[in-house]
């Protein structure tokens, strides 16, 4: 099978709420200095589902990345745990770009890549969370796909898959091509072994910009995009909390009992 | 047709309308009225009849009733063109659903298929001085706040976070029109096959929907811990959830996890035990009423989030809270 | 009435006990060597340096028993019964033997030497006492560390028959044919007592039965031995020449990429990619369990036995592997990562690692070293179990989630909890505490660690560690947000790549500062920084807080002036303890705080009980069994201090969430003996000079 995973490198979402920046005026978030970004964590989860598969069933699995320099680093992580090969997007005229500018790129290029027969990506990214860029994938390749999904089965030259419901799940049928937006339920993504790293390190990673994909600027980037962020800050949280004052904890228990008691809340 | 209403998707239900369709109706009402539009709900699948009376009841001004066979169980292969034919047919200006793990799927698609964009996860709608759409968007787990709009003139499709907002309140006396119109669904678009919902043996219903939620993380220490939570659940009536910390560790499976990509709930009451208050785990109880926080941290990050704060030991609150919770109600 | 002095069918019978010496000599010899081979197969090791340190090792402990004697005294004295009745009573075997090959030939000097002759007659004697005490304990004492099995029951009674018939035979012969020396021989003249009045033909026969059967059982021992546990008669001396010297804290570098371009394994995933010294502590495993018995993991119900590591990976080499290794097949591909289970064909029906060794059992092990301190014959357990985690770690993959998240976190801060790099050295701030920017000439860099440095309990412990600098007048600096993780965790983990990535990040670090020493809180990073990081091109004098402060108090520029009425006890950590032998020191810092009386847990010293925090163990939740820090707080309370006090942070947050969870936070405070003597030094009044003011606040937030 010749699966392809796109992947977004993010910032790290593990870094304590206080040290969480906003520039207004550039509309971005600052991250915090010596925080190395990571890749989001759906698509290790994907990734680690491509290698699977590829493991079960024999084929290729190619990594894909939007982003500026720092992307090589995701890059080389996914092909330490497995990939095949990887390939930068990178050119100045995609950034800015919302989920369905940055699919449009993620498109072109995997059509470049010649036949496929899966593509696989995180349900949403640790950042935006906004989930868009699995089924924009799914519209733009014009094939079927789900998400989120939690189970990929290979059955007679289709996929049986399991897509997350708020009390289970749907199992849904359906044939190759198709996108699928991965959820973390499906696996435990792997650590890359030592082998692995020091392959990675040796894997030529090709870089593609708007033309080598065949597109225009107007179609990829802010131009691209359908999206248009007006304004973006931290919300001030005001402490509100009253705090219950005891001397031991067994009296704080009393006392807050009581106190859920006068705001009938029990 | 009539043309441009604010368009509410409504999400598959079996039955009687989905919770989540009448919050995101609630929503949608507001904005509609002022834009100066109707406001109709769409209504997609099989034995979907008895939907109408409930959706005008609750301010719906129209309701298309789109039955088919193919249209039950819920795919994305079947909704997303009958929907975009609906939404080209009727114009709505803006079109709305609600962002579960089916929203997350057809909406985005619905979106692409109209050409034009769609904004999720949203917490709330304003309209900006033409009229356009404007999204308030919780970003990076909740560490940030987006306000979006959508490129263009054409039509803007979005999608509510659950449990953030009210469902729809009835609207006395009000009065609607049915709808049905034809489904045109070409057989060789549907290119998968799609199942009957599995409920999941573990699966909590009773989380998201309960009104008073007991939650523990790390700070509750143990799996031998754990049952101070559940007595205290028993003793209010509560539903039992936990942070990812607990989760990961093994205390308790999956489908209890609360967060941004678990449950969402939107309690009266959520008291969160030894949970320091990672905001990918606010994003799961964001719509809670009252936040009780017990934490042996002051700092935690919980008590900006808390309503009613604690800071002591799980061990030592619990027995108290749960025996005097007991006596107080009598259970 | 020679007994090979006669004929058996066409046979002289000296002819016959030729042939059966000859045959059993044969045997020993054939499957020695397949033992021996075997050994060849293993990976190269180094162990013939120091020759006069590695020999006066084999004198005390083969010779003098010093650990067997050094605890379970009973089971010491057996054997030391019957281990020198065995290297005496060899004199006598041998005798017994050229007497009977060569009739008429006599040792000359021996024969009739009557202190010989009654060491003989004795040590018959006391080794059926020790094969009494061993048969006592095996089958009424019954202790959990034993293995319960045929092979030793079988040795039991060889040795306890030998002994018999040497005694029949000696006993007959003096009744038969006294001799003038058999006044030193009371127990022979006992028997021969006792068969006073028998018919001389039944004296004789007796005399046959006990010397053919005492030749019958030593031929029948020698083939036996190479197939028992006994082997350890022949390789427990040579194991323990063979020990290993090098310091205990530092585990067998790998040259990485150096492997990775030959192909060769990082790890080990199969039995003779652990070194011939390695599989020689397989022969020599006695199966005395002292291992297990000290071993943390095993006393609080994980499936680890150190014990049964050591006996597995012997079968494992001589049942499975054996005829592969022999015939030089090598195995489908070295480097592979092992199967959980079965193998394909051409691989090894059971994978060693996964199957004959379960995942579980390596990652149970927390390093403390108590097995490998407590073995008799010098077997090296951690080793071998940090070479299976690299495999598992660097080859295979196989990592529990939560170490995982350790590896993540240290690579992407440089701390195991992803703290931001820069937040390093906030704990700091405000208290007056100068980086190596501030104090250039600083003469001791106080390296914090990252417990030190993130976690909010022990940060108290920095803040201590500095007043008590600052009070001694000791010129110190800290590095700042330029310190970053040793990398400790996440090589006992097995994660080598990781650990030397964060070593030359910190010896780069450092260099520019030395010469310079370093004083450290933290057991592990003072081995790390000052032994392992060695193999690296850091060579740091490193020293702990313990040791400095003992200095300090000893040459009074600590004076601990505050009284604190508590009897405490010391709780030694396993990377200063056991490691390296530091004991005393933080005793005595603690004793010079007046009031203070020391009190001693059971398991102290070299015997210390692991907190539960080594071995990356600080990171991960035990899921089966007690938690070993459980157990150990409730060794702390069976001595009824009213303190814990101990000079490891880990050690510190072990021991706090043991009390905790046990519900005597608050009834047994556990404190850092840095803590604790910055209590007993606090200037009396309130500082006169503004400059002292801060830290008193300061020193006042430390307080409980």
């Amino acid at each position: 099978m010749n699966i392809v995973v796109c992947i977004k490198q993010v910032p790290d979402p593990d870094i304590p709420p206080a040290e969480f920046k906003v520039d207004e005026a550039a509309k971005q978030v600052v991250p915090p200095p010596g925080v190395a970004p990571v890749i989001s964590t759906f698509d290790l989860h994907a990734v680690e589902a491509a290698l699977q598969l590829k493991e079960q069933h024999g084929g290729r699995v190619t990594v894909l990345s939007l982003g500026g320099d720092s992307v090589r680093d995701a890059l080389k992580r996914a092909l330490a745990m497995g990939c095949d090969a990887a390939v930068h997007l990178q050119d100045p005229a995609f950034e800015g770009g919302d989920s369905y500018a940055t699919a449009v790129a993620l498109a072109a290029a995997i059509r470049k890549l010649g036949a496929w027969d899966l593509v696989l990506t995180g349900r949403q990214a640790s950042d935006w969370d906004s989930g868009q860029v699995p089924m924009a994938l799914a519209e733009l390749l014009d094939v079927p796909g789900a998400t989120p999904v939690q189970k990929i089965e290979v059955r007679d030259g289709g996929l049986v898959v399991e897509r997350v419901t708020e009390d289970g799940y749907q199992p849904l049928e359906m044939p190759l091509p198709a996108v699928l937006g991965i959820s973390n339920e499906i696996n435990q993504p792997r650590y890359p072994t030592l082998k692995g790293i020091m392959a990675a390190g040796r894997v030529p990673i090709p870089v593609w910009g708007v033309a080598d994909l065949g597109l225009t600027p107007e179609q990829v980037g802010v131009r691209g995009s359908r999206l248009v962020l007006e304004r973006l800050y931290v919300p001030v949280r005001e402490s509100r909390c009253e705090f219950i004052e005891a001397e031991t904890g067994a009296e704080a228990g009393e006392k807050l009992a009581l106190r859920l008691r006068e705001a009938r809340l029990i | 047709m009539a043309s441009g209403s604010v368009l509410v998707i409504g999400e598959p239900a079996e039955g009687a309308v989905a919770p989540v369709t009448l919050e995101v109706l609630g929503v949608a009402r507001p904005l509609a009225q002022q834009l100066g539009v109707p406001v109709a709900v769409a209504v997609l699948g099989q034995d979907i009849e008895g939907q109408a009376a409930e959706l005008i009841a609750r301010g719906a001004d129209r309701v298309y009733l789109l039955a088919d066979p193919r249209l039950a169980p819920y795919q994305a292969d079947a909704w997303v063109p009958v929907l975009a034919e609906l939404v080209r047919d009727t114009g709505a200006p803006i079109v709305l659903l609600s962002h579960t793990q089916t929203g997350r799927e057809f909406g985005p698609r619905l979106a692409f298929r109209l050409g034009t964009g769609i904004i999720t996860d949203c917490a709330d709608f304003q309209l900006d001085a033409r009229g356009r759409l404007r999204a308030i968007k919780p970003v990076y787990g909740g560490n940030a706040v987006a306000e979006y709009t959508l490129a263009g003139d054409g039509v803007q499709v979005a999608s509510l976070r659950p449990k953030l907002h009210d469902p729809a309140p009835a609207v006395p006396d009000h009065q609607g029109e049915v709808v049905r119109p034809p489904v045109r669904l070409d057989d060789r678009q549907i290119r998968t096959r799609a199942g009957q919902r599995v409920r999941s043996a573990l699966a909590g219903p009773d989380l998201e929907n309960a009104q008073r939620v007991v939650a523990g993380g790390r700070g509750v220490g143990g799996p031998e811990n754990w049952r101070l939570l559940e007595e205290l659940a028993e003793a209010i009536g509560a539903a039992v959830g936990a942070s990812r910390a607990a989760v990961d560790a093994g205390w308790v499976p999956g489908p209890l996890q609360i967060g941004l990509t678990g449950a969402k709930i939107s309690p009266q009451l959520y008291i969160a035990v030894g949970i320091s208050g990672a905001v990918q785990h606010m994003a799961g109880c964001q719509g809670a009423r009252t936040v009780v926080a017990i934490n042996r941290d002051p700092e935690a990050n919980i008590f900006k989030h808390a309503h009613i704060g604690v800071v002591g030991n799980a061990k030592e609150v619990l027995p108290a809270l749960t025996r005097k919770c007991r006596e107080l109600t009598g259970r | 009435m020679h007994p090979t002095g006669d004929w058996l069918g066409p046979l002289p019978t000296w002819l016959l006990l030729w042939l059966l010496t000859l045959a059993a000599v044969a045997a020993f010899l054939g499957r020695a060597g397949r033992l021996v081979r075997l050994l060849r197969a293993g990976a190269p090791d180094a162990r013939f340096d120091h020759p006069r340190e590695r020999l006066a090792g084999v004198v005390a402990e083969a010779l003098g028993h010093r650990r067997l004697l050094a605890t379970r005294r009973y089971s010491g004295l057996l054997h030391l019964f019957i281990f020198w009745g065995f290297v005496l009573l060899t004199v006598g075997t041998i005798e017994h033997f050229l007497h009977g090959l060569f009739p008429g030939a006599r040792l000359p000097l021996l024969d009739a030497w009557g202190p010989y002759r009654f060491s003989q007659d004795l040590f018959n004697v006391l080794v059926l006492v020790g094969v009494g005490m061993a048969l006592y304990q095996r089958l009424v004492l019954r202790p959990a560390r034993l293995t319960y099995n045929a092979d030793a029951l079988l040795i039991l009674s060889l040795i306890g028959a030998l002994m018999v018939t040497n005694l029949l035979a000696s006993g007959a012969r003096v009744a038969l044919h006294p001799l003038a020396v058999d006044s030193w021989l009371p127990a022979s003249q006992a028997i021969a007592g006792l068969l006073r009045g028998t018919p001389p033909a039944w004296q004789e026969a007796l005399y046959r039965v006990g010397w053919w059967g005492h030749v019958l059982l030593v031929l029948g021992f020698l083939v036996y031995i190479p197939y028992s546990k006994h082997l350890h008669i022949v390789t427990a001396a040579p194991n323990i020449y063979l020990r290993s010297l090098r310091p205990k804290g530092d585990l067998r570098p790998i040259d990485i990429e150096g492997a990775l371009e030959r192909d060769e394994p990082v790890g080990v995933s199969r039995i003779e990619q652990l070194s011939w010294k390695d599989l020689l502590d397989t022969y020599s495993c006695t199966e005395c369990g002292r291992c297990q018995a000290e071993c943390p993991a095993s006393l609080s119900g994980k499936e680890l036995s150190p014990k049964q590591l050591i006996l597995d990976l012997k079968e494992h080499l001589l049942h499975d592997e054996a005829a592969r290794l022999l015939a030089r097949r090598p195995a489908a591909d070295a480097t592979r990562p092992s199967a959980d289970g079965h193998g394909a064909p051409g691989e090894p029906r059971r994978a060693l690692v996964g199957a004959v060794i379960h995942d579980q059992v390596l990652w149970d092990c927390v390093t403390c070293r108590a097995c490998m301190d407590a073995c008799p014959v010098f077997i090296e357990h951690v080793p071998k179990i940090v070479d299976m985690r690299r495999h598992l770690v660097m080859e295979a993959s196989r990592i529990p989630p939560e170490w995982q998240k350790l590896f993540d976190n240290v690579e992407a801060s440089g701390n195991p909890w992803r703290f931001p790099r820069h937040a390093r050295a906030d704990w700091a701030k405000g208290q007056g505490i100068p980086t190596l920017a501030e104090r250039p000439d600083a003469e001791y860099i106080f390296w914090v660690g990252c417990a030190g440095s993130y976690d909010e309990r022990n940060i108290k412990v920095s803040r201590a560690l500095a007043r008590l600098l600052d009070r001694a007048g000791v010129s110190y600096a800290i590095l700042g947000r330029e310190e970053s993780c040793t990398g400790d965790p996440v090589r006992r983990v097995g994660n080598e790549y990781l650990f030397q990535l964060q070593a030359q990040q910190n010896i780069a670090t450092l260099q520019p500062y030395m010469p310079r020493k370093i004083v450290t809180a933290c057991p592990h990073c003072f081995n790390t920084l000052g032994v392992e990081y060695r193999a690296f091109g850091g060579a740091f004098e490193v020293v702990h807080h313990a040791q400095l402060l003992d200095r300090l108090v000893a040459e009074g520029r600590l004076r601990p002036q505050e009284r604190l009425e508590a009897t405490l006890t010391y709780h030694d950590p396993c990377y200063l303890g056991r490691y390296h032998d530091i004991y005393d020191p933080p005793r005595r810092a603690l004793a010079a705080i007046p009031g203070v009386r020391l009190t001693e847990m059971e398991r102290h010293r070299e015997r210390g009980f692991c907190c539960g925090a080594g071995g990356g163990h600080a990171f991960c939740e035990e899921r089966t069994g007690r938690r070993i820090n459980h157990l150990r707080v409730e060794q702390a309370l069976a001595a009824r201090p009213q303190r814990v006090a101990t000079a490891c942070p880990y050690c510190l947050m072990m021991f706090e969430d043991g009390t905790r969870a046990k519900d005597v936070y608050e009834a047994l405070p556990v404190a850092d003996v840095a803590e604790l003597l910055e209590q007993a030094t606090r200037p009396a009044e309130p500082a006169a000079s503004g400059e002292a003011a801060p830290r008193d606040a300061a020193t006042q937030e430390s307080e409980r």
